[in-house]
């Protein structure tokens, strides 16, 4: 896939809303928390990748009952979300090949 | 100016159409951050004011070039991301250069030689300043234009 591989921020926004929709200030926090304060999106990155990937289809707007204009939800699409599993296949290949061959090297 | 019409002010660096489908959205989540900072320390409230800001600005930039490569033709763009400066041009431009300041110089002397003067001290020690100081803006204007290709092709393979 020509997108692939992703981006930190990009990649944590997916794994954000994999788990459950989310709007800006959530998964803002949301990426804090799971990369342990080592990843901190600032407004302008965040709405820069979900401008990208909604014009992918990789996520879109969830709509929920009570929400305004300015806090809306999005959520990952099945394309989002297959995408995300072939770059976590990706990543996977890459973390068996890395080990492998710091091994050999050891031995 | 607080910070928040700072913010405000900045969102109206982007892109239309991103301003108006997450204008709104951006300075809620901008407020929601900037009243959650407003908790913590003199330092970190500096660096998030500081990490905003940058980011805006970082943002809009890229966010412009994103939106003018997606009105590019596929040709355009294809051409823009094969172009490669060609190398020899480089050498004739010296070549030119140095051609153009001996003929000067040399009908400068000859010039003062016909009207029966002593012929004044050459400025040929002006011309390695003169060198130093077109490859000082031929280096600046190619780094420039090797920077905004840059940019190009990063917001083309849209990668955040």
């Amino acid at each position: 896939m020509e997108q692939l591989p992703l981006t930190e921020p990009v990649l944590m926004v997916l794994l954000s809303l994999a788990e459950q929709p989310r709007h800006g200030y959530s998964i803002i926090k949301d990426v804090e928390q799971m990369s342990e304060g080592r990843v901190v999106l600032s407004t302008g990155t965040l709405y820069g990748a979900l401008l990208r990937l909604l014009d992918r289809g990789w996520i879109e707007r969830f709509e929920e009952e009570d929400a305004s204009r300015d806090r809306r939800a999005y959520r990952l699409t099945p394309l989002g979300r297959r995408s995300l599993k072939q770059e976590f296949e990706r990543m996977r290949h890459l973390t068996k090949l890395a080990s492998v061959r710091i091994s050999r090297r050891k031995a | 100016m607080t910070m928040l019409s700072l913010y405000r002010f900045l969102l109206r660096l982007y892109p239309g159409r991103l301003v108006v489908e997450f204008g709104e959205e951006m300075a809620g989540v901008l407020c929601e951050l900037h009243r959650g900072s407003r908790t913590k320390g003199l330092a970190a409230r500096w660096w998030f004011g500081l990490r905003e800001v940058t980011g805006l600005l970082a943002g809009a930039l890229r966010e412009q070039f994103y939106e003018r490569n997606r009105n590019l033709s596929g040709g355009t763009m294809r051409a823009l991301r094969s172009f490669q400066f060609p190398r020899w041009t480089i050498f004739m431009m010296i070549l030119m250069f140095c051609a153009v300041n001996t003929a000067i110089e040399k009908g400068r002397m000859a010039s003062v030689l016909l009207a029966g003067r002593r012929a004044a001290s050459s400025h040929w020690w002006t011309i390695p300043g003169v060198f130093l100081v077109v490859f000082a803006f031929l280096a600046v204007v190619g780094l420039i234009g090797y920077c905004v290709l840059h940019v190009f092709r990063v917001a083309r393979t849209g990668r955040g």
